[in-house]
């Protein structure tokens, strides 16, 4: 959530010498990140981003009492000036009251309280309010809506109002809606409701506010308007959330009721009200405010323990500091116990709650930043990630590029997404090929040679599982020289001392072979075997052979000749025959021409 | 001699007869010392003088060989013959470099999930039902039943999932880990890719305190960034930290002081914070006996922070144009 502060606003509670640049700092450090800080018109205005569990600072008075309690830490004497919501209400309240007659379901609105002014005047508001609203972005209407916006903006708690004299005999009856129940909003855009949104329905049973939401165009206060009702409550916060996301109005209002509000702030809030109503319209409040509360807020309490909060800090800070600077917070602490105002109900709940409280407004700069000591975690024989980064380098170091694709893909028979974001991404992908064959396309004509690689998981479904995540490796060439990219897996095999499993596969513009890495990372090796270097030297010749088409045959026909062929190389191939240099080699003696003449003579006549 | 010296052999004798450790020079420096004090300064002088001489007209003979060599057999302005050069992407690259630095100081890292059960995904991290992240809006949920007990599948829109699994893994403390893997969400613009990579550091043990997790980001910005780019906390919120900080790197550009690319001299590197008690009890961990802290950021934002990289549309990341991926 963001919120915009005035400097001239909020120093009207907040005394301090400090300046828009030190309140800025201290803030950003120790409660809520001041984005930025603009200067309007000889003010300042602090753009404040308030995070979800921190509704209470949705407001001028919210971030008053959070810089009275950070600024002191940075050497700025601050002080709250005054507080209107811990003022008391000065019309008294009622159960129930002559001018409105109201039907409610206590689980959707746990505090209702309306107030009818009278004699109102609707004019244009006084420059002061004009400018106060201006500068936080919006713009001045007149002076009803002007007051709700002004008190929602300085107190956080939102404030509706209706033109009393178009509630159908004075009558409400608050409950959920039902699907395709019909309201006008006061923007003057239709909605037809999906059901479950609180409701205000008035005697005629038609609908005249979207509660927590926005108003009804019917009920709404115009320029004719003599009687308003004031009207502040409490909405139960899913239904809100469900409501402004299913018509799209997220309004300010909305966003604070989906928070959860503190019930307490609801009688200071009308009373202000009423005190500006009488001062701006002119107008007389009856002399009762209705007030329908369905619970009241019970005392929370956590534990204090100073010897858990200097824990969880690292450093030792006395109880006296401690407890300073939670009361600066608004907290009452007496006998160990932490007394947490209403307004931070939600968020204070445990004692690591008030560690983040004490630990903040300390200053987190003011820690000291220093490793862990301690033992360390037994290691994992996990040498998976050494395979694939090895297996990465040498790709990179033998002119191959490392890609990242999308593992969603357009069409596979993988598992489907539910909520796609678009149809290029519906699929988890069981395999690499189709996405590098669509790149090689897109980069055909880019460079003269594409060679490629990755190394990514593939989501194979498995029946009543998650899927089995395998590590997948993809190479690929658009050079179509076969036995040049099976030179590039031999490498590889030769790096890992495994044999992968592999097939290339001829494409229109590419060869590919995609590799299942999860048994060759799990099994590769550093360790070669050793084979002790024989005394005697080798006797090596060069022969010439007829191909017949299949080299692996040949090779083992040759072999099995003698053990004393101990290797055999291609040297050459022309035409229909390849020239093979024979090593014949012996661990116990030195060969001479008579130990391999027989071999020749059978070689010849074999082959 | 040594200017009409017509070979490198002849060169190198001269060499060692003059300069060599046994050579002329070196007889004469051993007198040095036996002269009277008076006439030491002056002669050392002259020695020094000698000794420049006969080492530069060495230096200037043996260029003139090399140039008359290599006229005769290769031009060497002419380009070499390079090795064929590959290129690893800058994603594997980051996640080579933290993964190295996190090794150091005792993180072991670890792959979980990319496809997991709400449960490890949202429910043990103390995320409420009602939460936005739980919903379909941010969170891509696969087609298929439900786990009675762990609940949806979803693919991972972080890489905190790794929290609970390692926890049931261990059993007990001490744990440090470092989880990098594929995190998927619903989002794609030129700060945002559908799919992305987060890198998540886990620490439990008896007293792990704020002052440790402080150290650790130092430890690791100074390593990755540089150690002129200094760290801070701020307060914030996250359902699986209490207390919750973001996590600041100063600006490279101004180093602090506020510029056009920053938020007054900082840039928001991502979330961190003690690990909540309800996730150390999703986990099993006693928190009357242990604590942690845990942080979880973005890969691909991390290394576009580093000085020097500015890649404009994270998307580019993503696109495969050869013509990008060969500049790495």
């Amino acid at each position: 959530m963001q919120i915009l502060i005035p400097d001239s606003w909020l120093r009207e509670y907040l005394k301090t010498k400090a300046t828009p640049k030190q309140i800025q700092e201290a803030l950003s450090l120790c409660s809520a990140s001041v984005d930025r800080l603009h200067k309007v018109d000889g003010d300042f205005v602090y753009d404040i981003e308030i995070t979800t569990n921190r509704v209470d600072l949705m407001s001028v008075i919210g971030i008053a009492q959070e810089a009275a309690a950070v600024l002191p830490q940075f050497g700025h004497p601050a002080k709250l000036i005054k507080n209107p919501l811990n003022d008391k209400p000065k019309v008294k309240s009622a159960k129930a009251v002559d001018y409105l007659k109201v039907q409610l379901d206590p689980k959707l609105c746990s505090r209702f309280t309306a107030l009818l002014i009278k004699n109102v005047t609707v004019k244009p508001s006084p420059d002061w309010l004009v400018k106060k609203l201006e500068l936080v972005g919006m713009r001045g209407l007149n002076n009803v809506v002007d007051i709700s916006n002004y008190l929602m903006h300085l107190l956080g708690q939102p404030v509706h109002t209706f033109d009393y004299d178009k509630i159908i005999h004075h009558s409400m009856i608050l409950r959920e809606s039902r699907p395709e129940e019909k309201i006008i909003t006061l923007d003057g855009k239709n909605h037809t409701l999906t059901g479950k949104d609180i409701i205000i329905a008035d005697g005629s049973l038609r609908l005249i506010d979207l509660c927590g939401i926005m108003g009804g165009l019917n009920s709404a206060v115009d320029k004719n308007t003599k009687n308003v009702l004031l009207f502040v409550q409490i909405y139960e916060p899913f239904h809100i959330r469900k409501t402004s996301m299913s018509t799209a109005i997220r309004t300010s209002a909305a966003v604070l009721f989906e928070k959860g509000l503190p019930l307490e702030n609801v009688p200071p809030t009308i009373s202000l009200g009423t005190d500006l109503f009488i001062q701006l319209t002119g107008g007389r409040p009856e002399s009762a405010t209705l007030d329908i509360s369905s619970t009241i807020t019970k005392d929370k309490i956590v534990k204090l323990d100073p010897k858990f909060i200097n824990q969880r800090l690292g450093i030792n800070i006395s109880t006296k500091t401690i407890t300073k600077i939670l009361t600066s917070l608004g907290f009452t602490i007496k006998n160990s116990q932490v007394l947490v105002p209403p307004r931070r109900h939600l968020d204070i709940t445990q004692p690591e709650d008030l560690v983040e409280e004490v630990a903040r407004v300390y200053g987190y700069h003011n820690l000291p930043s220093t490793l862990m000591t301690g033992q360390l975690p037994t290691p994992i024989h996990d040498k998976t990630f050494y395979w694939e980064s090895k297996i990465k380098s040498a790709l990179s170091h033998w002119g191959f590029t490392e890609a990242y694709t999308y593992s969603l893909v357009a069409q596979d028979s993988g598992l489907k997404l539910k909520n796609p974001l678009s149809s290029e991404w519906t699929y988890l992908r069981t395999s690499l090929s189709p996405s590098h064959l669509q790149i090689i396309d897109e980069n055909l004509g880019r460079v003269k040679e594409i060679n490629l690689f990755e190394i990514a998981h593939v989501y194979l479904p498995y029946k009543n599982d998650l899927p089995k995540e395998m590590l997948h490796l993809i190479i690929s060439s658009t050079n179509k020289d076969y036995l040049r990219l099976k030179g590039v897996i031999e490498a590889l095999n030769m790096e890992l001392g495994v044999t992968l499993t592999s097939t290339i596969v001829e494409h229109d513009h590419a060869l590919t072979s995609e590799i299942d890495l999860t048994w060759p990372l799990l099994h590769a090796t550093p360790t070669k075997t050793y084979m002790p270097i024989s005394k005697y030297p080798p006797i090596i010749e060069d022969i010439n052979v007829i191909y017949t088409g299949n080299y692996a045959e040949l090779v083992n026909k040759i072999k099995k000749l003698s053990n004393l062929i101990t290797d055999i190389e291609l040297v050459d191939k022309y035409e229909n025959k390849l020239t093979l240099r024979i090593t014949y080699h012996s661990t116990s003696k030195q060969l001479s021409s008579s130990d391999i003449a027989p071999i020749r003579d059978k070689l010849e006549s074999t082959l | 001699m040594i200017m009409v010296a017509s070979g490198g052999e002849e060169i190198e004798r001269l060499r060692v007869h003059y300069l060599g450790k046994k050579g002329i020079l070196a007889e004469i420096a051993a007198e040095i010392p036996k002269l009277p004090p008076e006439d030491k300064a002056e002669i050392g002088e002259v020695f020094n003088d000698v000794k420049q001489a006969i080492s530069n007209a060495l230096g200037a003979a043996q260029t003139n060989i090399q140039a008359t060599n290599s006229t005769t057999t290769v031009d060497t302005s002419l380009p070499g013959v390079k090795p064929p050069l590959g290129h690893l992407h800058p994603v594997t690259k980051a996640i080579e470099e933290i993964s190295s630095i996190f090794e150091k100081i005792g993180f072991v890292r670890v792959r979980y999930p990319e496809v997991d059960w709400d449960w490890y995904a949202f429910e043990s991290l103390n995320m409420p039902k009602s939460h936005p992240a739980r919903d379909d809006i941010e969170t891509f949920f696969v087609d298929a039943p439900e786990n009675s007990r762990y609940g949806k599948m979803v693919l991972t829109p972080q890489t905190s999932n790794g929290q609970v699994r390692e926890m049931e893994r261990l059993k007990a403390p001490p744990i440090r880990m470092i989880n990098i893997a594929k995190c998927y969400r619903r989002q794609s613009d030129v700060s945002h890719t559908a799919m992305f990579h987060q890198f998540e550091g886990l620490c439990i043990n008896s007293d792990i305190n704020i002052t440790n997790l402080k150290g650790t980001i130092d430890y690791f910005s100074q390593q990755f960034f540089g150690p002129e780019r200094k760290t801070r906390l701020r307060p914030n919120h996250f359902q699986f930290t209490e207390p919750s900080f973001e996590v600041d790197v100063i600006c490279d550009i101004c180093l602090g002081k506020g510029c056009r690319l920053c938020k007054e001299g900082w840039l928001e590197l991502g979330g961190a914070g003690m690990v909540h008690p309800n996730v150390l009890k999703a986990g099993k961990i006693d928190t009357t006996k242990y604590s942690g802290f845990a942080f979880g950021w973005g890969v691909e934002r991390t290394y576009m922070m580093k000085s020097g990289i500015k890649i404009d549309d994270l998307r580019l990341l993503y696109s495969n144009d050869i013509r990008f991926l060969t500049q790495f």
